[in-house]
């Protein structure tokens, strides 16, 4: 499924850079330089060439050599420089998951459990502020309060691990509403199953029933929730790259798209697109790994298969 | 006893002067944080077109001289320089220069790089006007450069940052991309590290041929956002910030500890209109719409304080600036020359801007003030990227410029150059192309004043504002010029503990 993906999405990205208004040569060379100028830059870059031809040298320069093109601007290649941001977005997408997941969780087990009560309600209010807050603005009050205020920790930069507190919390926090709603409407369903009961019913301790009984089986979503917002962040974070002065991938891309540097922008969603195609392949090994049902469709079964299983399967 | 006394109150003042100089200056501290705007494209001198690059660059690289604001050039790695003729130049070049690879600076370096900005589209018509082939070395230190006319601009395109010399051998070494990413130069620093698009740290060249760099390292941090860079100053993040926002300069101020540096700059904002648009080949329109516009009640609104209504056609501190003072605003005239010009039921023009904040800001107060003559104005926004391609087909536009050269600044109105104003005046063609050739300085003032003139009478375009530069600088650092492009030279910056 990857390949076609990609082949698609490179069609696309192409053609629409291609035909989107605005010649990369008046841009990158200003309003200053002259016609013989910017023939001498359409020579270089190939765009002279018709259409078909130029995606032809584009894709075989992907295939063979895994080369994504030169940046206009800093007529670096633009592997090089999409590999040398990646580490910075990969880590924050990493950390603020990290910080999404135990506060998020945790607040929706915490929720669920405790279904109207004082604490479910301010767990549901702060995630409802969560979600509707905007990123920038509460990165903005993070760091007057932490780096202006309490002089705490750096405003900006990503270097040290006291510059990724601020960020990964100002990312986490928003994901982590997401999150702590998933769980709790998904442990609320499940908590009401009869298993539940019966384990209870058993005399297992509420520990064990919430995280071996409950929470495995409320898992699938919170997974879904989890690989969707940790894909979208390693496309970049831009609004929290900008405030915090992070060398990312999504500031990479704003910055080509203002000036329209055809081959990173290109290489850019192609990348992202890769990541992402990936990261859907890891959750849907995940999901193997959270849920038997889903794991014996990938195994053979070793005794005869029953019917209503198969239908449970395709419904799935 | 009155001696004794005077003695000891002036052996007092001594001690107390002493102490508080020695509170005021303290130690030297041997790093240099600046917070820029943007991070640098490239460190290929040849293949830069930003301020941003050029910041950097100078304190890497040597040009063969240096021009001060006002046009007074300075020796730097030439010693002095000849006019063989009116096209021929003969530079005497220092002797003791060695790059940072070691390498000993030569004429075939000068050759070498004048050579590469012809060959790179993003330098070469800055040297358009070099004949590279007939220029030749007599020996390792001494050069004749050639012009293809005689061009006075010479010494402001070689002090240019696209001029900065590099070094033949670790160009052809490393080749393009990699140097662009590992630069070497004879400046008095050197790269040490560039973290892409997070920070760029220079270190001391103590081989230096001349003033060695005062401050050990330096290091340049990236950070977009205006508002974080005050931060980063507060904090004591960063020592020197650039770019300061107008609605900053207040709170830079409050900071106890540090202060705003600001100046004239090379910038300038312009209303353009199409020279080759029918309706406004009127030039009774043309003044019509000037006078429409209270200038200085636009810049106060739009720029709140951080500008000053522009007073010319050109930056106040570039060579033959002629102060003719802020464009008169008067309705009535304004009126008039409507009806003059045959527009007194009115008429729609379109004007296109650039998506910035700032071009929004002006398009809006300027539309407003041009709806009270009776003008309907279409105001088109477009991304940068469109802008620069699309302007020169709408009838008006806004022109943000940035430079020192007169020749460069007025090249806009060139019919050779073709661009936003789509030139087609013959008369001022002919009178740019001959102001470029005179060498005597006040023969060549007298020219661009009298383009200067026929500028105002023609009305090609509106000043509307100069901007200044705006530096955030602790109260710690010192030696910091207010450099009018931003390149400021830090081998003179030096700051306390």
């Amino acid at each position: 499924m990857m390949i076609p993906v990609l082949i698609g999405v490179s069609f696309a990205i192409f053609t629409l850079m291609y035909f989107a208004p605005g010649d990369p040569a008046d841009i990158i060379l200003g309003d200053m330089a002259t016609e013989a100028d910017k023939a001498m830059f359409r020579k270089e870059h190939g765009l002279d060439a018709p259409f078909v031809v130029q995606y032809f040298y584009y894709v075989k320069g992907i295939v063979t050599r895994a080369d994504l093109g030169t940046s206009y601007v800093t007529k670096q290649p633009v592997t090089t420089e999409i590999l040398q941001r990646f580490p910075a977005t990969c880590k924050l997408a990493s950390l603020s998951v990290i910080v999404a997941i135990i506060t998020g969780v945790s607040a929706g087990i915490v929720s669920a459990t405790r279904q109207y009560s004082l604490l479910d309600n301010i767990c549901r209010v702060v995630s409802m502020a969560g979600v509707s807050m905007p990123n920038f603005w509460m990165g903005m009050m993070l760091i007057i309060l932490f780096a202006v205020v309490l002089k705490w920790l750096p405003p900006s930069g990503f270097s040290t691990p006291r510059h990724w507190i601020l960020p990964a919390i100002t990312i986490g926090s928003s994901s982590a509403a997401t999150i702590m709603r998933m769980t709790r409407s998904s442990m609320l369903e499940v908590i009401r199953q009869d298993y539940i009961r019966t384990a209870r019913a058993r005399g297992e301790s509420e520990r064990v029933v919430i995280w071996n009984h409950a929470l495995k089986n409320a898992l699938i979503p919170i997974i879904t929730v989890v690989g969707l917002s940790f894909g979208r962040l390693l496309g970049g974070a831009v609004m929290t790259e900008s405030i915090f002065s992070i060398a990312g991938l999504g500031k990479l891309m704003v910055d080509a798209i203002k000036v329209k540097n055809i081959p990173m922008i290109q290489g850019g969603v192609l990348f992202i697109a890769f990541v992402m195609v990936l990261l859907n392949l890891l959750v849907d090994v995940l999901y193997a790994y959270a849920d038997p049902r889903i794991r014996s469709q990938y195994v053979r079964p070793k005794v005869r298969s029953a019917p209503e299983s198969k239908e449970a399967l395709n419904a799935e | 006893m009155k001696k004794i006394l005077s003695l000891l109150f002036w052996a007092g003042v001594l001690v107390c002067s002493f102490a508080l100089a020695g509170e005021a200056k303290g130690k030297l501290k041997d790093t240099l944080v600046l917070a820029t705007w943007e991070d640098l494209a490239t460190m290929d001198p040849q293949g830069s077109s930003r301020v941003s690059n050029w910041m950097v660059q100078r304190n890497i690289f040597d040009t063969l001289v240096t021009e001060r604001p006002g046009g007074v050039v300075e020796p730097k790695l030439a010693k002095s320089w000849e006019f063989l003729d009116d096209v021929t130049v003969r530079f005497y070049l220092r002797d003791d220069v060695k790059f940072h690879n070691g390498e000993p600076f030569t004429a075939e370096d000068v050759l070498f790089t004048i050579k590469r900005g012809l060959s790179n589209p993003i330098s070469a018509s800055t040297f358009q006007f070099f004949d590279i082939d007939n220029s030749k070395i007599i020996d390792p230190h001494t050069v004749d450069l050639k012009l293809k006319s005689p061009y006075a601009a010479i010494f402001n395109t070689l002090a240019g940052g696209r001029a900065s010399i590099v070094s033949k051998k670790a160009v052809e070494e490393a080749g393009d991309s990699k140097f662009a990413r590992a630069p070497v130069g004879s400046g008095p620093y050197k790269l040490r590290e560039w973290v892409s698009g997070t920070e760029i740290s220079l270190v001391r060249n103590d081989a230096y041929w001349g003033n060695k760099a005062i401050t050990k390292n330096v290091v340049f941090k990236v950070i977009p956002e205006a508002a974080n860079r005050v931060i980063e100053l507060e904090t004591g993040g960063a020592d020197v910030i650039y770019e300061v926002a107008g609605t900053d300069i207040d709170r830079v101020n409050e900071i106890d500890g540090a202060h705003v540096l600001m100046g004239d700059s090379n910038r300038y904002m312009f209303i353009t209109f199409s020279m080759k648009d029918e309706t406004l080949a009127s030039k009774d329109l043309r003044h019509a719409l000037s006078y429409a516009l209270d200038k200085d009640a636009i810049v106060k609104a739009c720029y709140s304080g951080a500008a000053r209504t522009a007073t010319g056609y050109y930056p106040s501190n570039v060579f033959a600036f002629k102060e003719i003072g802020v464009l008169p605003y008067d309705l009535e005239k304004a009126k008039e020359l409507m009806k003059k010009s045959g527009h007194e039921k009115g008429l729609t023009l379109n004007f296109l801007v650039d998506s910035r904040e700032m071009d929004a800001r002006l398009a809006e107060a300027i539309q407003n003030m041009w709806n009270r003559i009776g003008l309907k104005v279409n105001i088109f926004q477009m991304a940068f990227s469109n802008y620069t391609s699309q302007g020169n087909t709408i009838q008006i536009g806004l022109r943000a410029g940035n430079a020192n050269e007169p020749s460069n600044i007025l090249i806009v109105y060139d019919p050779e150059f073709g661009e936003r104003l789509q030139p087609n005046d013959e008369k001022l063609a002919a009178m740019l192309k001959e102001a470029i050739t005179f060498y005597d300085s006040g023969k060549r003032a007298a020219a661009y004043e009298a383009i200067q003139d026929y500028l105002h009478d023609m009305r090609y375009s509106i000043p509307l504002a100069f901007t200044p530069v705006i530096y955030g600088l602790s109260d710690k650092v010192e030696g910091f010029d207010c450099d009018p492009r931003q390149q400021v030279d830090l081998y003179k910056v030096s700051i306390y503990e």
